[in-house]
């Protein structure tokens, strides 16, 4: 380690600043501000900038490391890894500790997979501040605009956000308007049961006042999938638990919320008594629900055609 | 799904269904009295009602 007590050379400083910054830049933009609040602000929003910054400084931090022959200190890559890995941990625990005290549970399904967008959010960042300073590293070593340094950070900035709108693209989750419809459902009370357009949800209203506030207030929805291959994702218990957990963020919930398929034709029926009886808002949340990514199924890598099941 | 479901108490008008057991169990004259205990009882127990085909109801918490 003869290089440990020089100082930085100048260029490596900025090479090192303009990376981290770009990357820091990058994750406060995917950091998302949408109807579902997540991360929370001001204090969820600050930690995700926060640990997105590090993953940032330590992506910049590799060509200066690799360039003064300080091969040991590549290592601490592995420690990069094991913060990503903290931050989906402590993501999964605090959602995990949040889900007694919520309307309705978020399901360890979605957990799973909020925790994991996190964390590859951060390898985002690390990998576009990387890429910024390679650019920066080539464009120097090969002496091309040697003489305009501020030329030469914004051919680097540019690189690192080309880097991040592929990966972004790459990343992409989808939603569930681009697979399902959603129309609203007929509420029936039959007795102590509870149907929508003929399906039946639950017989678990035998109260009369129940039965009341369910057809005064209550909301149903029914979800249609385009295709037949999408009830696979669609009828999974942890894709409509992250449906239903997204509707009652938003609108809230008095009493009762149930989720239930119609095993014949794939209907699904989410219905439950909202604070804000609203189902133009109810609507909208369900389409853009999330399509969590470890239920979703590619029909294109299964292989053949998909049928229903009893028709051949 | 893996919701756990326990039932917490049977109410019942008719004397020969209530044979004791773990449920608590009640039985009472009438479903108006029956509307008015299962009502009671799901309120402090913070629990749903079930009323079954055949008349009886349970307090279920799930």
């Amino acid at each position: 380690m003869e290089n440990n007590n020089d100082v930085i050379s100048p260029e490596f400083l900025l090479l090192i600043i303009t990376a981290t910054v770009v990357g820091t830049i990058v994750r406060s933009l995917s950091i998302k501000q949408d109807y579902r609040q997540y991360p929370n602000y001001p204090n969820g929003t600050l930690i995700h900038l926060v640990t997105g910054a590090i993953a940032s400084a330590l992506g910049a931090f590799i060509i200066p490391t690799l360039m003064t022959k300080n091969f040991t200190a590549v290592t601490f890559l592995t420690l990069a890894l094991q913060q990503f890995r903290e931050v989906r941990k402590v993501e999964r625990e605090s959602l995990m500790d949040l889900e007694k005290n919520e309307f309705t549970k978020r399901g360890n399904t979605y957990i799973d997979g909020i925790s994991k967008t996190f964390e590859s959010r951060n390898y985002i960042s690390l990998l576009v501040s990387f890429a910024t300073a390679l650019t920066m590293q080539l464009l120097n070593v090969y002496e091309i605009l040697t003489d305009y340094t501020f030329i030469t950070i914004i051919v680097s900035a540019a690189v690192g956000f080309i880097v991040y709108f592929l990966l972004k693209n790459f990343t992409k989750g989808r939603k569930v308007k681009d697979i399902a419809t959603v129309r609203e459902g007929k509420i029936e009370i039959k007795g102590s049961e509870l149907h929508v357009e003929g399906i039946f949800v639950t017989n678990l209203i035998g109260l009369k006042i129940g039965q009341r506030l369910f057809e005064e207030e209550g909301l149903a929805a029914i979800i249609e999938p385009n295709e037949i291959h999408y009830r696979i994702t669609l009828e999974h218990f942890g894709q409509r638990q992250a449906m239903l957990f997204e509707s009652t963020r938003v609108l809230g919930l008095k009493r009762y919320n149930y989720t239930f398929q119609n095993l014949r034709d794939g209907r699904i029926v989410i219905a439950f008594i909202p604070i804000i009886k609203d189902f133009d808002l109810f609507k909208e949340c369900l389409l853009n629900a999330p399509l969590i990514e470890s239920v979703k199924k590619s029909p294109r890598l299964m292989g053949g055609t998909v049928k229903a099941g009893g028709q051949q | 799904m893996g919701a756990e479901v326990s039932i917490l108490a049977l109410v019942t008008t008719d004397k020969s269904r209530y044979l004791g057991g773990d449920p608590l169990a009640f039985l009472v004259k009438d479903e108006e009295e029956m509307e008015q205990l299962t009502f009671s009882l799901a309120r402090a127990l913070m629990a749903d009602v079930v009323q079954l085909r055949t008349g009886e109801c349970l307090v279920i918490k799930r």
